[in-house]
């Protein structure tokens, strides 16, 4: 049963998040002043989560293996190259696959 | 009711363009969408080798529509952890989508609040990534806005829950060799790969990265919110005062 209470309650509060500044924005913009702040976001943000996913585990320094790592390490080159997201897969599967199997 | 339906019908006179807008959406998103299969993939069956029962485990993903946040609420159950520390860890992970929905609510300012509260739920990277580069240029009228935001969500939303829900009921039990885990940073570094273009996005991806890994010390999931600070702070600080141009790509 807690796990429905666990669930229900990262539901609303994540889309208290979502919601909050549809509703605290109105009909205005942001203020200029948030104008670069707010360019960065994205690229801070998924890079946070993306240093998490990768170099920590069960709260300390913890990297996932190293033909995984070099597999997204070469999807973040590919895809900085190509502009398209699925080429970090097309990529990033395949070496991770080939260095296991020579690793 | 279909009376209504049919008076409703002809006082939309841009059906044609907004139908054009919701399949230009859909289309645009497809490269993401196509990204996050591997990722629903993954967690479901994260999910499939849980605790979790078959019915929480398909919830789980509607409910929070945010996969970096389920993995972990997925991982932190099986794990047994204390259930406020689960709902904190999941909140700081999603603390960026205020930021997110801070840049994407000024497109709809117009609409009604019961419209502008449904356009929240599906505020998300992908969202994000695409319909703010679309919205940027400027061609997009109010309700082409919203009718292009609408088709990606759907198409975005949709497959995301129908290939995790076919993983978790299926029981999808990809063999350890296939490495599926590496699927959501996969997903997440193609976002990442795509966003740090320029001096300034590239400050904060750096900082963003080294601070998750240095300060994971840091509680409740704590490190991922400071490094996304710290990146912000960082990037904005690196910017030269040059407009941000993001790629329409």
């Amino acid at each position: 049963m807690s796990t429905w209470i666990v669930l229900a309650m990262i539901g609303v509060g994540t889309y208290t998040m979502r919601v909050s500044m549809f509703v605290l924005l109105g009909g205005r913009t942001l203020p200029a002043w948030l104008d670069r702040p707010m360019a960065v976001v994205a690229p801070a943000a998924v890079a946070s989560i993306v240093g998490a996913m990768t170099l920590t585990a069960h709260g300390r320094i913890d990297p996932i293996d190293p033909a995984q790592l070099m597999a997204v390490f070469a999807g973040f080159v590919v895809v900085r190259r190509s502009g398209n997201v699925m080429h970090a897969f097309a990529v990033g599967m395949p070496t991770m696959w080939t260095l296991q199997f020579i690793l | 009711m279909t009376d209504t339906a049919a008076d409703d019908r002809p006082t939309v006179r841009s059906a044609p363009a907004s139908t054009r807008s919701m399949a230009d959406g859909a289309r645009d998103i497809t490269p993401m969408v196509i990204g996050v299969i591997p990722f629903a993939l993954a967690v479901g069956a994260a999910i499939g080798t849980s605790d979790l029962s078959t019915a929480e485990g398909l919830a789980s993903g509607p409910i929070i529509l945010a996969g970096s946040a389920q993995l972990a609420t997925v991982q932190m159950l099986d794990a047994g952890a204390a259930p406020a520390i689960i709902v904190l860890s999941a909140l700081v992970i999603n603390a960026r989508l205020l930021l997110y929905g801070a840049s994407l609510a000024p497109w709809f300012a117009d609409r009604p609040l019961r419209t502008r509260l449904l356009l929240a739920v599906p505020v998300i990277d992908q969202m994000h990534f695409t319909c703010s580069p679309r919205f940027e240029r400027g061609d997009l009228d109010e309700p082409g806005r919203v009718a292009y935001y609408t088709g990606a969500a759907l198409w975005l939303c949709g497959a995301w829950i129908g290939v995790q829900a076919a993983a978790v009921v299926v029981g999808a039990r990809a063999p350890e060799s296939m490495g599926l885990e590496v699927a959501a940073p996969l997903a997440m570094v193609g976002l990442l790969a795509k966003s740090a273009t320029g001096r300034s996005p590239t400050v904060a991806a750096v900082v963003g990265f080294t601070v998750a890994a240095v300060a994971v010390g840091v509680p409740l999931h704590g490190s991922v919110l400071l490094a996304s600070v710290a990146g912000i702070c960082a990037g904005s600080i690196a910017s030269p005062g040059v407009p941000s141009q993001k790629d329409a790509s």
